[in-house]
């Protein structure tokens, strides 16, 4: 435990500079976006009443209705989708900057006594964590933005709040709910032990086998869930609800491989 | 040091060390470099500065109590013995050396009697 | 005594790294693992220490299957440039609980390294000190040396071959591979003469000199030009 905390420390307090820029500038350029929506809506609302000589509630249904807070914060979607590209990358760099960087620190990660599934649990920990504290910092900002939002435009320019149009992603982000957060650091911590899988792998096989190795991998995952799926549409003989519990069983069951697998690998076939 | 690596190591050390007992650098009696020292001193392995040692104490040519610096013996017999041994070495080594030139015996003594006594003078000019 | 047995790697039917590698590391000696270059010399070090999957063999201290008792100072740096020399020895007392942290303030003192000097900003021979005191300090029975004198200048190659005569070599079996035979030959007790993945060899220097008048260097050159 006292390992895994040690660990996981450090590895925080690496990427933290370089995780706290990043945050900050996606926090600025989001606000900035909104702050930009808002005065370019009132803008071409000022540019049409001018050119075509409208009145101010001509010019709104001209520009098909008031600005909504789902039209101000537009941008927000390109924001965490670089955010998730980031963290996969971060995935991928958490363990390749350990190969290749300045000093081989991988030597002395694998060396060190006690096992070394830590190392595992704490570069995912560290991960996990950054993604969380994402989704904290976007939450906070999307507050930010509301306030920013309803500051900026004038009350009768303002839409009521009919965000749920946007996306269903989305919705699940705005609306601040509990288990919401669960779904996304479920998704966030099967995706990172994929990474994490792909880059064991490569590091403990050569390439050619490596590169079998995770097709095959993926192909486990793909092959029966396209099956799965085949199979309901033509049988349609369980309803919905519980084709989705079969859907997750399968999802949990790859789960337990994968991670089975990465343990594995650490232990027995990775190598420096 | 500089060692020939030709010739075990720890034997180039022993005589090292007898040489300064007999020449009298290490004065019968006196205490000698702890092992650690010698193996700094000399730029070897502790345990062969450990291997002379025993050796040392097994010709008896020092005397080692618990807790306390070993010491040269002070059987003066010994250092005499030891004294014979580096003579009894060196000439073999020089008979060996010069033997197989099958120079006449009283030749070898004429030219050792004349560089031995051009070494003492030098030394007594300097 | 440190045994290692049938050592065997292979990256596919004709290349095989490792071929049935044993021997073993005596303690309170200095065992010398020699080869020309690419012979699997750190392979072989590294694969005692796991840090490297090997097809078959078996690594034993005194007959248990452990790593605790032995420590690798490996030939390049390992800690994080970030980091300090005082925060990577922190560092290491923190994971190792047989640390000893006079041992390595002693050697930092040695080698005039000061706790605040960044890793990054090291010389390639202050990086070696830092490995091999970092090596010493762990405190381990058994320590393995991956080139510890390869590309040094002079003085700092002097610095580090002091150690060898110093009392932090008491008690402990060592392992070292090294090009670099002269500076070492008389600290030696062993070699184990290595080609191809495979032990042709195995001497006693002092032996070799005592029976037969022959240096490691006469043994390497008998060795590796039939």
């Amino acid at each position: 435990m006292k390992k895994f905390f040690m660990l996981s420390n450090e590895e925080i307090k690496r990427s933290f500079k370089l995780y706290l820029s990043i945050l900050t500038m996606l926090v600025i350029v989001e606000l900035t976006s909104v702050v930009y929506q808002v005065l370019h809506y009132q803008s071409k609302l000022e540019d049409l009443m001018k050119k075509e000589r409208l009145t101010e509630m001509e010019a709104v249904d001209q520009l098909n209705g008031p600005l909504t807070f789902g039209d101000a914060t537009n941008y927000f979607k390109y924001m965490i989708a670089i955010g998730i590209m980031f963290t996969i990358l971060y995935a991928f760099q958490i363990w390749y900057r350990d190969w290749y960087g300045e000093s081989k620190y991988i030597y002395r990660l694998l060396m060190l006594p006690g096992k070394r599934i830590t190392i595992l649990l704490s570069k995912l920990t560290t991960v996990l964590v950054f993604v969380c504290g994402f989704m904290g910092i976007q939450w906070i900002t999307i507050l930010l933005s509301r306030r920013l939002y309803e500051w900026l435009l004038p009350e009768h320019l303002q839409a009521a709040s009919k965000i749920i149009g946007e996306s269903a992603a989305l919705n699940m982000l705005y609306t601040f709910n509990v288990i919401d957060t669960f779904v996304i650091l479920a998704l966030a911590l099967f995706v990172i032990t994929m990474v994490f899988l792909f880059v064991l792998t490569e590091r403990s096989y050569q390439k050619g086998k490596a590169l079998l190795t995770i097709a095959k991998d993926v192909a486990l995952l793909v092959v029966p869930f396209i099956a799965l799926r085949y199979l309901f549409d033509l049988t349609s003989m369980l309803i919905p609800n519980q084709q989705v519990f079969v859907y997750l069983s399968f999802i949990l069951i790859y789960f337990a491989y994968i991670s089975w697998k990465c343990v594995r690998l650490l232990n027995h076939k990775v190598s420096i | 040091m500089h060692f020939d690596q030709r010739t075990p190591i720890y034997l180039q050390v022993l005589y090292w060390f007898k040489k300064r007992i007999v020449m009298g650098e290490f004065k019968r009696g006196e205490s000698i470099p702890s092992r650690r020292a010698l193996a700094n001193e000399l730029k070897i392995h502790p345990n062969t500065a450990q291997k002379v040692y025993k050796e040392l104490e097994d010709q008896r040519l020092i005397t080692t109590d618990r807790n306390v610096p070993s010491k040269v013996t002070l059987d003066q017999s010994i250092i005499d013995r030891v004294r014979i041994e580096l003579l009894e070495n060196a000439v073999k080594q020089f008979v060996e050396s010069i033997y197989a030139i099958q120079i006449p015996l009283e030749e070898v003594i004429i030219n050792f009697e004349k560089e031995y006594n051009i070494r003492k003078r030098s030394e007594l000019d300097a | 005594m440190l045994e290692v047995r049938g050592l065997r790697k292979s990256y596919g039917p004709k290349k095989n790294v490792l071929n049935d590698v044993s021997f073993t590391v005596p303690l309170n000696q200095l065992t010398c693992l020699i080869g020309l270059n690419g012979e699997g010399k750190s392979t072989i070090l590294k694969a005692i220490m796991g840090l490297v999957p090997v097809d078959a063999g078996t690594i034993k201290v005194d007959g248990k299957t452990t790593h605790d008792s032995i420590a690798f100072v490996p030939d390049l740096s390992t800690m994080p440039g970030y980091m300090s020399v005082g925060e990577a020895v922190a560092y290491m007392r923190d994971y190792y609980p047989d640390w000893d942290q006079q041992v390595a303030e002693e050697l930092m003192g040695f080698f005039k390294l000061m706790a605040t000097d960044r890793i990054a900003n090291l010389s390639k021979g202050n990086k070696a000190k830092v490995n091999l005191l970092i090596g010493f300090a762990m405190n381990r029975p058994y320590l393995l040396l991956d080139e510890p004198l390869a590309g040094i200048d002079l003085f700092t190659k002097e610095q580090i071959a002091w150690i060898f005569s110093s009392h932090y070599m008491e008690g402990k079996g060592i392992l070292m591979t090294t090009h670099e035979i002269a500076e070492v030959e008389h600290l030696i007790d062993r070699v184990i003469f290595l080609q191809n993945g495979t032990i042709i060899q195995e001497d006693d220097s002092e032996e070799m000199r005592e029976l037969y008048g022959k240096s490691v260097q006469d043994r390497m050159r008998e060795v590796y030009q039939t």
